[in-house]
């Protein structure tokens, strides 16, 4: 599926938690709870996949793991070293070995550097290398991810939305990190381009040794890449699993209401729907007992008031609810 | 009972530059009264340019022309913008994929839909606030009546989406165009809006175009399906015959590409390049370069677009060219 897992721990997370304030808002509420009490531990050599729709907290998660913004509270562990306490200066030497690629392959490229300089930029930011090294490397880069050498000299407005993102890939590959953060990578291509870049990124996984965060919110693509699945809501971590158990036998109410939503893949694929009600909530705010009890069918008094640690399972899973836990939560119908 | 819409031979080229390729070319179907016909198609298909041109509503930079374009019996080929005047709205009405920038964000949207039903059913006063009102519950927007004072910004994606449909049925239309309705929301939201599409539909009898790039959005509300590639119709099926027997190398191309939800984690198999560009279309079959299946003459040759079984029409010159033996069936069907 991926390349070699040890089981070692790369990267991880451990109580993290991000509070942005929002404008506008009444003071009472004036603070959203983007991520909120997040312990993530990704191992080398995996693709670790997020899931979750728009406002979980999981793109400010991936960016927290970089450290490219800060966290509020918790601490990012790389290789024994806690992220969150290196100084600027030691953390840009870091960032060689943490990198990420964006959803958007318009909007994250210089449009007035040439594709050269973009990938080269990296290099000189490190003051690796001289200029005939730089470009032997450059055009490295855009042999790995089959872009053809000219390419050096044009200019990103010159491509398709899928060669921009092998120009994107080409530059977070560019120091040969180990950890790339994913951010919605492949969801702003076609489905003939997206399966194209999904495969590309599978190939350097296993050339490279990679280990990824694959955000998304399209399920199969997650499915399809990822050696754990882990799904997000509301600022927290619900369930965690692998691809074959969380799809097959999900635990938690909101992993079993997401997967029931995804359109069927033909026409005769039975529907076993359950619609959730309303929309997700807004982050803003405290947050007392479970936070998606205001949606769960299952519900009951206890979820409101007591707040559901994420619990580890027997099959390596883990999962955020109580009356999972305690083994009283029902088939659904 | 008559077509609601019947379109032959419609082109779409810039208006600027004749010359160069259609964004659309010698486009023809059909949508019969009370089904829903997908249209399928990447970016720069030319999909959103097809509800455009059925709506009269194609930016002053393109051109249009067809041989006929009959919306419910009137033929509006080679007639000025003014002719569809009449149509839109009561006709034929439009949903995009972005509420935000479709509604008044100025307006509260109970305004917004009375003004459909003053204009188009000459409702006002308390008709057309009760009537509003039923509207708001047809799309099963909660407390309805707080929602009439809402402003557009004031609600969710979701809920928007449904205001815009209120807004769509409230004249009741006999063909809604729905471009890429869900496109921007969240997939639980995504659920809750096809649902709601599908039994509004059926409720309703209207016949209903829906426009996607998603594969799954086809599979769960289409009878009938339109596979667009650069411009041009590579297949018309019934939904099922486009999963289970599809006939042109980019259907079955575009099949396979798919992650599969329910399958095990293999390669995905993949299109090598890309959409090609208006102002760039290769000749003969825009698939060609693209296509695996590609003979010397598909690079020359314009495939028509015929009929090769029942109600299954491809535009390929060797259809089910993937499937070994298959091709003579098809020239039997043909």
């Amino acid at each position: 599926m991926s390349g070699d897992t040890t089981g070692e721990i790369l990267i991880e997370a451990r109580g993290l938690h991000k509070q942005f304030r929002a404008r506008g808002a009444l003071p009472a509420q004036s603070v959203v709870r983007a991520v909120d009490g997040v312990d993530l531990a990704v191992r080398k050599g995996e693709t670790f996949g997020l899931v979750g729709e728009s406002g979980c907290g999981k793109s400010t998660l991936g960016r927290l793991f970089l450290r490219l913004i800060e966290p509020s509270d918790g601490a990012i562990f790389h290789k024994g070293t806690d992220l969150t306490r290196l100084t600027h200066r030691d953390l840009r030497r870091r960032r060689r070995d943490l990198q990420i690629i964006f959803q958007d392959p318009f909007g994250s490229l210089n449009p007035r550097k040439t594709v050269g300089a973009i990938i080269a930029e990296a290099y000189a930011i490190h003051a690796l290398g001289n200029r005939a090294e730089r470009w032997r490397w450059v055009a490295e880069m855009l042999d790995l991810v089959a872009l053809p050498r000219q390419a050096v000299h044009r200019y990103p407005h010159e491509f398709s939305g899928g060669q921009r993102q092998r120009i994107g890939i080409a530059r977070a590959l560019a120091l040969k990190p180990e950890f790339v953060v994913c951010d919605e990578a492949v969801s702003a291509l076609d489905v003939s381009v997206q399966s194209q870049i999904i495969n590309l990124m599978r190939d350097l996984q296993q050339e490279l040794g990679l280990t990824y965060l694959f955000i998304s919110h399209n399920l199969a693509v997650v499915r399809h890449i990822s050696t754990r699945i882990a799904v997000m809501y509301l600022g927290r971590i619900v369930e965690i699993a692998a691809p074959d158990a969380l799809f097959t036998r999900p635990m938690h109410p909101y992993t079993r209401a997401l997967l029931s939503a995804i359109p069927v893949s033909h026409p005769d694929q039975p529907r076993h729907r359950h619609v959730l009600p309303g929309d997700v909530p807004s982050a803003l705010g405290m947050h007392i007992g479970c936070r998606f009890a205001p949606r769960c069918r299952y519900a009951e008094q206890r979820c409101r008031e007591i707040d559901p640690a994420l619990t580890a399972l027997s099959n390596e899973g883990a999962v955020a609810c109580l009356r999972v836990a305690d083994g009283t939560l029902p088939d659904d119908p | 009972m008559p077509q609601v819409l019947s379109v032959e031979g419609l082109s779409v080229r810039l208006a600027a530059r004749p010359d160069t390729s259609s964004i659309l070319d010698d486009v023809t179907f059909s949508v019969e009264p009370g089904e829903v016909l997908g249209i399928v198609g990447e970016s720069g298909s030319g999909k959103s340019m097809i509800a455009l041109s059925v709506m009269g509503l194609l930016p002053p930079a393109v051109r249009l022309s067809a041989r006929r374009l009959s919306l419910v019996g009137d033929d509006l080929a080679g007639k000025p913008r003014e002719a569809w005047r009449p149509h839109r709205g009561r006709d034929v009405a439009v949903i995009f994929q972005e509420p935000m920038t479709s509604l008044n964000p100025v307006m509260r949207v109970g305004r917004q839909i009375a003004e459909v039903l003053r204009w188009r059913r000459g409702m006002t006063g308390a008709r057309a606030r009760q009537r509003t009102l039923e509207l708001l519950e047809q799309v099963e927007i909660p407390s309805p009546r707080n929602r009439l004072h809402a402003y557009p910004h004031e609600l969710s994606g979701g809920m928007r989406q449904r205001v815009m449909i209120a807004i769509a049925l409230a004249a009741e239309p006999k063909l809604l165009i729905s471009d890429e309705p869900t496109t921007a929301l969240d997939v639980t939201v995504q659920a809750q809006v096809l649902d709601l599409l599908r039994s509004l539909q059926r409720q309703t009898g209207m016949a209903m175009i829906l426009i996607t790039h998603d594969l799954g959005v086809i599979a769960e509300i289409t009878d009938r399906v339109l596979v667009l590639y650069a411009g041009r119709v590579a297949e018309v099926a019934p939904v099922r015959t486009i999963f289970d027997r599809p006939a042109h190398p980019y259907t079955e191309a575009l099949l396979a590409s798919m992650p599969e939800i329910t399958g095990r984690s293999h390669r995905l198999v993949t299109i090598p390049g890309s959409v090609p560009e208006a102002t760039n279309m290769p000749p003969g079959c825009r698939f060609a370069p693209r296509c695996q299946y590609r003979r010397d003459a598909c690079t020359s040759v314009v495939p028509a677009v015929r009929p090769i079984g029942d109600l299954h029409e491809v535009g390929c010159i060797r259809p089910f060219g993937y499937a070994q033996g298959a091709s003579a069936a098809a020239d039997a069907a043909a």
